[in-house]
């Protein structure tokens, strides 16, 4: 296939889509508090884009997979419980093997379940197609998810601790932000993040 | 562990769930653009928290911990809030359409906000007594929506005299809001004095 | 299909559906919970052995935290409370108390004439991020070293003393109240047990 003829493959459109143009967090608002909670440290964003990448992947590719099992009435529940066991799978994962992040995410790792990402692909993309593109799907949108969340973890730890996964990085003059660190600083930044990349992706408002 | 009414008091100022904890954020961001659609969804939210709170509290103590499976924590907790949203809904549905007209969409996304599960999610991580829960639980929803009517004053009154950024519409002049109002509530802190 | 056309009109199908997925369900949790339970358990041990060598100013690696700290480390327990000793002569209890919305843990560590403190260590706890929270700062728990505990220490929003006073976090005064009442009722403690021996 030329380079020209990828650009309209599936694959590439539910990448394109799940990256840039709707993105979960940017373009289509969701996920947030989780992007605001947990993007004080580096090291608890990026433990939470892989918790949504696991969780987003597995669950897209289970339910597609039993997409016609699933009586149309029940699709929500049904969702939630595959979508719930994921989530503590994973929790379970980390208390065992990570503590320290475990404690760090606190419960906001539970939240999961509730990110509405993860719902809304079920219902919008993984219910209605093939596994492969399902997983694809979930990838695309979790690389969205992390990449925003480890950008604002980036801009929000310099700021308010002067480090970036723990390693000093801040100049010695400056004077830690520390409203970096707590909610107020989250809104900040997400919303100048927010306002570049819908200028960039030339989003509508909602 | 603080008393109950210091609880109360805690989850609605200093320890507010939506501008401390940064829960709920979805509707609170989407929804606060008119006054009454916030209204309503803070009465629906702090029933729904207050009520899933009240009821996950015994479901976990008397039956998750006694046959050991409290690894089914979530999924237990998620769906009796599924649940009671759904009764929720048919009981609006039947006694009070227009109110369920108004709502459309968004009462069953009451579900899936985040803050009513984590209120359940903290009820058993800080060990509550009932009536802890029960003010914790009321606290949490009321603080939510506390803050969300807040943010509707304020963006109704930008409606009509600001001239926002074409890339901060929407969204984006919301989280501006919520982060300064966000600041405000951190002078709460101090407000309570231990006896 | 077959399936097509049963799922969505038999409420036997719905029903048999729920159940299959539940029990799947709670049948992959049930079995990685009781793998983890042990590995869990293990960490929690873990995490007090690990804050105590803190306590200490003991260093040590991911690997080898157990063979130091039991190398370095004795313990003596006498009725509800361990005194773990350090080669080095240094002394430390672990504390639980509560704090604003759960327990806070804390391993305080004292010099071996038991006269000021060495450390404070935050093992657990829960209180509000970016207030109370912050008492596991290392700015905030850097001011503890070397305060004189004759007349137990005091956590105030002005030092007037810094004999045996540190700075609270602004914002966080319950939190704070509640981690001086935590530290004092362990320095009672200790110093009791070690009169009666």
């Amino acid at each position: 296939m030329s380079i020209k003829r990828i650009v309209y493959t599936k694959t590439y459109q539910t990448l394109y889509n799940g990256i840039w143009k709707n993105n979960p967090v940017f373009s289509m608002v969701l996920g947030l508090c989780s992007s605001l909670a947990v993007t004080n440290k580096v090291e608890n964003g990026l433990a939470m884009g892989l918790g949504v990448t696991f969780v987003l992947v597995a669950s897209n590719m289970f339910i597609s997979l039993i997409r016609s099992f699933i009586p149309s009435k029940l699709r929500m529940i049904a969702y939630m419980i595959i979508i719930s066991t994921f989530v503590i799978i994973a929790d379970q994962y980390l208390k065992g093997f990570y503590p320290l992040i475990s404690a760090a995410l606190g419960p906001y790792l539970a939240l999961i379940i509730t990110n509405c990402i993860i719902m809304g692909r079920a219902e919008a993309f993984a219910d209605k197609n093939s596994v492969l593109i399902s997983i694809v799907d979930g990838f695309a949108n979790s690389v969205g998810y992390t990449v925003i969340l480890v950008l604002m973890s980036v801009i929000r730890e310099s700021m308010a601790f002067g480090t970036i996964l723990n390693y000093r990085v801040a100049p010695a003059w400056w004077t830690n932000w520390v409203i970096m660190a707590i909610a107020p600083g989250a809104f900040f930044v997400l919303a100048i993040i927010l306002w570049i990349t819908r200028i960039k992706a030339r989003v509508c408002q909602i | 562990m603080a008393n109950a009414v210091m609880i109360l008091f805690a989850a609605v100022f200093t320890s507010n769930i939506a501008l401390t904890y940064l829960l709920g954020m979805c509707p609170f961001i989407a929804l606060s653009k008119k006054m009454s659609t916030s209204v309503g969804m803070g009465i629906a939210v702090t029933v729904v928290i207050t009520l899933t709170g009240i009821i996950n509290w015994p479901i976990y103590y008397y039956i998750l911990v006694p046959l050991k499976a409290m690894v089914l924590e979530y999924i237990v907790f998620i769906l009796t809030i599924a649940a009671l949203v759904q009764i929720l809904e048919i009981l609006i549905d039947r006694f009070a359409p227009a109110l369920a007209a108004s709502f459309g969409i968004f009462l069953p996304l009451i579900a899936v906000n985040c803050a009513v599960l984590a209120v359940s999610l903290f009820i058993v991580l800080r060990d509550y007594t009932f009536l802890q829960t029960v003010a914790f639980s009321f606290g949490s929803g009321f603080g939510w929506m506390f803050a969300i009517v807040i943010i509707a004053g304020m963006r109704e009154k930008m409606e009509l005299f600001s001239n926002v950024p074409k890339g901060l519409i929407g969204p984006g002049i919301t989280l501006i809001l919520a982060g300064i109002l966000s600041m405000a509530f951190t002078g709460f802190g101090g407000m309570l004095k231990i006896k | 299909m077959k399936i097509e056309a049963v799922k969505d009109k038999s409420l036997f199908y719905m029903l048999v559906f729920i159940l299959v997925l539940g029990t799947i369900s709670s049948g992959v949790l049930f079995t990685v919970a009781r793998k983890m339970a042990p590995i869990i358990k293990k960490q929690k041990a873990m995490a007090s052995e690990t804050a105590i060598l803190n306590a200490f100013d003991i260093s040590y690696n991911k690997s080898n935290i157990v063979d130091i700290f039991r190398k370095n480390v004795r313990s003596r327990s006498a009725g509800d409370m361990t005194i773990y000793n350090s080669t080095g002569g240094l002394r430390a209890i672990e504390l639980e108390g509560s704090g604003l919305w759960d327990v806070i843990r804390i391993v305080v560590s004292f010099n071996s004439s038991l006269t000021k403190i060495h450390r404070v260590v935050i093992i657990y706890q829960e209180e509000t991020p970016g207030l109370g929270g912050r008492i596991t700062e290392p700015k905030f728990l850097a001011q503890f070293k070397g305060k004189d505990i004759t007349n137990g220490i005091r956590i105030v929003k002005r030092v007037r003393n810094p004999v045996n006073e540190v700075n609270a976090i602004t914002g966080a005064t319950l939190t704070s109240k509640a981690l001086e009442k935590i530290i004092n009722t362990g320095i009672k403690g200790i110093k009791r047990m070690t009169n009666v021996d």
